[in-house]
């Protein structure tokens, strides 16, 4: 164990702030370089995603479109953050193989990366949000500031499982597969589309029990003007810290091997 | 300001190597390092029982065929490998050039390369910005360094890493072979910087295969065999 090496991973990490952005930001404009509208695509795709099946979607569940919009739209737009995030964890150092081989560099920082270049896909896709409400006549409220502490709770959450996962899949090659399936399962199972009280009272644990389900109703219940319900503050903030402890704990045991399995 | 190695020995383990064919490890090769299969692991023995003591204003070159352990050795100094067992302590700021295109991205321009690799440098934004155009102006690269990199030919590239990478002084030095780089013209104005720039790094260590340039650059020399040294 080199629990003192896990914190300084750590702490070097939050001192090369720039570099993580930096690459962060070089991700997305890689990913959008010859485009005319560059990430702005990912603020369309999501417009469209949330045009086509807002109105299926709340016929098929009977709602009417003012309730269900802003439920689906902040939904699948957080959804997307969290669930980009995990899935690309798995390859956090693979893609900086060529970094971490030629210079001493803090693992944490590419774990940083990603949620880095997730942050900013979250603020291409939330756009959208101000013109629904916009057009479905909602109001803004005090309960959204709710939302500035429940992103930092969440952000935590995605960091442990972030060192956690990226450790993992650094030396468990399938594991990326095995991620990348889970999340397509969790999108079905997690209350993005449909929501808690849709079940029926004595089988809505079963979405309870779903750790995505707080994750997800921590940021969509503020932006609707909610204050989360306590049991998911406490959900996660527990998830929170019980998770830091082990993802530590594994950085500090494994931190010295990582390069090898590159 | 030292690089200390006790006793370092390095190995990897190779998961993908269920198979290999006994005549491969019967006939002895004449590269790489030592091949370990205790069944159920096989790993490679890239560095055994390596002892060095390096001292502030020392000048190392590292000899030594392919696969001898050479770039693996610059990496446990550079601390991206911590060994297997051993110890090694260093004391300094490293910097390491193991290649010329660190951080290097085809598709960002010259400005953004400068930047990105700035930063892996350990340098802040702000003293990256200072720094950029005295890189530009080094390089000769003019109006080319706001195109993307992939444009560029590669010893335009070669000119736009050599000046990024030399325009921060390191205490400790570690470099993977000699980078050549350009034109005659440029080639004259390189060797004269990266000259000064060697020389005034606390300890170099290089890793070659031209002779000439271990005798004429550094004090003393290191012969690496198949992870040993010797």
């Amino acid at each position: 164990m080199y629990l003192h090496d896990a914190a300084e991973d750590i702490a070097a990490s939050f001192k090369s702030r720039h570099l993580w952005a930096a690459l962060g930001w070089h991700d997305i404009r890689a990913r959008y370089r010859r485009s005319t509208l560059g990430p702005l695509w990912l603020t369309i795709s999501m417009a469209v995603t949330v045009g086509a099946m807002g109105p299926l979607y709340g016929t098929l569940f009977g709602y009417n479109a003012s309730e269900f919009i802003p439920h689906l739209s902040l939904g699948l737009i957080f959804w997307a953050f969290i669930s980009g995030s995990i899935s690309e964890f798995g390859d956090a150092f693979f893609n900086s193989a060529h970094l971490l081989k030629q210079a001493k560099l803090p693992l944490t920082v590419f774990v940083f990366r990603v949620c880095y270049r997730h942050l900013v896909i979250l603020g291409h896709n939330i756009i959208i949000y101000p013109v629904i409400m916009l057009l479905l006549n909602l109001t803004l409220n005090w309960n959204m500031l709710w939302l500035s502490p429940a992103i930092v709770l969440v952000m935590v959450n995605i960091f442990w499982m972030g060192l956690l996962l990226s450790i993992f899949c650094t030396r468990y090659r399938d594991m990326f597969s095995v991620i990348t399936s889970m999340m397509t399962l969790m999108f079905f199972i997690t209350p993005i589309v449909w929501k808690v009280e849709q079940l029926p009272q004595s089988r809505r644990y079963l979405a309870d029990l779903n750790p995505f389900t707080a994750l997800l109703e921590l940021l969509r219940q503020p932006v609707l003007g909610n204050m989360p319900a306590a049991k998911y503050w406490i959900y996660t903030g527990i998830m929170a810290m019980s998770g830091l402890t082990i993802a530590f704990l594994l950085l500090a045991r494994c931190r010295h091997r990582v390069t090898y399995w590159l | 300001m030292h690089i200390k190695l006790d006793n370092v020995s390095v190995r990897f383990p190779i998961y993908d190597a269920k198979q290999r064919s006994f005549k491969q490890t019967i006939l002895n090769a004449a590269t790489g390092g030592t091949i370990l299969d205790s069944g159920k692991l096989t790993e490679v023995e890239a560095l055994r029982n390596i002892t060095l003591d390096i001292k502030e204003g020392d000048r190392v070159a590292l000899l030594g065929h392919n696969g001898s352990g050479k770039t693996t050795l610059l990496r446990v100094m550079a601390g991206v490998y911590t060994p297997t067992s051993g110890a090694i302590s260093v004391k300094g700021k490293v910097t390491s050039l193991l290649d010329s295109m660190l951080g290097m991205d085809g598709e960002a321009t010259g400005i953004e390369n400068i930047y990105l690799r700035g930063l892996f440098l350990g340098l802040k934004p702000k003293k990256i910005r200072s720094l950029t155009d005295d890189i530009i102006d080094f390089s000769e690269l003019g109006n080319f360094i706001s195109m993307p990199v992939r444009t560029y030919s590669s010893g335009m590239v070669l000119r736009l890493a050599f000046a990024i990478s030399m325009s921060v002084q390191p205490e400790i030095l570690i470099m993977d072979e000699w980078i050549s780089v350009g034109d005659e013209n440029f080639k004259n104005k390189a060797d004269s910087r990266l000259a000064s720039y060697v020389n005034n790094a606390g300890i170099l260590v290089l890793a070659t295969h031209n002779t000439y340039f271990a005798k004429t650059l550094c004090s003393s020399v290191i012969q690496l065999n198949h992870g040993n040294i010797g």
